[in-house]
């Protein structure tokens, strides 16, 4: 059965060369802006998923983003397991525009089985009294 | 230095000085992994060459330590291709057991090696559209701050 070990949001990914440990830098819960519409300039996704023997190698994935119903990134995204039980997929997008506070949801599925999901929140910092606005 | 017939460059003074300082197989892998010249060699070495200068320089039977070297080095340099089932059949093809820890750094690369896919999506940037027609009256307010006096 294909299942998810992992799926969380991070500033930034590095896989060590030597090693090939993965580290995640800045993991991300939470946003908060003063104004909106905004963008995120970069924002990194893992996925780390697992597999049986049984199950195939190869998978064709569907890699969504979305922001309260809005579908922000529809993309297909391979995943090869090379032989091996475990996969860890990281995507990287630049560019996430937001147009208001909500939940920002990450959902790689395949077929109608979801391989990782996760979410930010997203909200706007509440304005003190007689500051003007920016 | 330059090995095999089609001008292949590898660092043999750093990997020779990491060979003779390597005290265990973990040591001497993680070490020549970070070789920089490995790394550029497992970009751009078509896999058959690499699995014949292996041979050529480890079925010899009285092989000079540089032919050693350059024979784990190519093993390494096997762990380093970007296809873990490519790395691994080709780790199947030569024999890594002709060299005494080369079977232990196939079982290193083995036991850690988990695939990696990486995506960069970049979304395209839509400006939102503004009616020409319409006016809108706009007011910027500059806040000044005061810079700290002691």
């Amino acid at each position: 059965m294909i299942r998810p070990r992992l799926s969380t949001f991070a500033e930034q990914v590095i896989i060590d060369r030597q090693s090939n440990h993965l580290s995640l830098i800045n993991v991300l819960e939470e946003f908060v802006f003063d104004t909106f519409p905004t963008i995120l300039a970069k924002i990194s996704l893992v996925n780390i998923i697992e597999r049986d023997e049984t199950d195939p190698e190869q998978l064709t994935g569907r890699l969504t983003i979305e922001m309260e119903g809005n579908r922000i990134v529809d993309q297909e995204i391979g995943v090869d397991f090379q032989g091996k039980l475990r996969v860890r997929n990281v995507t990287v997008f630049g560019g996430v525009p937001l147009a208001g506070p909500g939940k920002l949801t990450a959902t790689l599925m395949m077929d109608d089985v979801v391989l990782g999901t996760c979410f930010i929140n997203v909200s706007s910092r509440p304005r003190i009294a007689n500051e003007p606005a920016s | 230095m330059e090995i095999g017939r089609s001008g292949i460059q590898i660092d043999l003074q750093n990997l020779l000085a990491i060979y003779a300082y390597a005290n265990t197989p973990s040591y001497l892998y993680r070490r020549m992994r970070a070789d920089q010249s490995l790394i550029n060699l497992a970009r751009s070495i078509d896999p058959k060459e690499l699995i014949q200068l292996y041979n050529d320089h480890i079925k010899k039977d009285q092989r000079p330590i540089e032919d050693t070297v350059i024979g784990y080095s190519l093993l390494v340099t096997i762990t380093l291709l970007n296809n873990h089932k490519l790395a691994s059949s080709l780790l199947q093809e030569i024999n890594p057991k002709l060299l005494e820890w080369g079977e232990r750094i196939r079982q290193i690369y083995e036991s850690e090696a988990t695939p990696n896919s990486i995506q960069i999506i970049q979304i395209p940037f839509e400006p939102p559209q503004i009616n020409k027609e319409s006016k809108t009256e706009t007011s910027t307010t500059i806040k000044t701050i005061p810079l700290g006096t002691s």
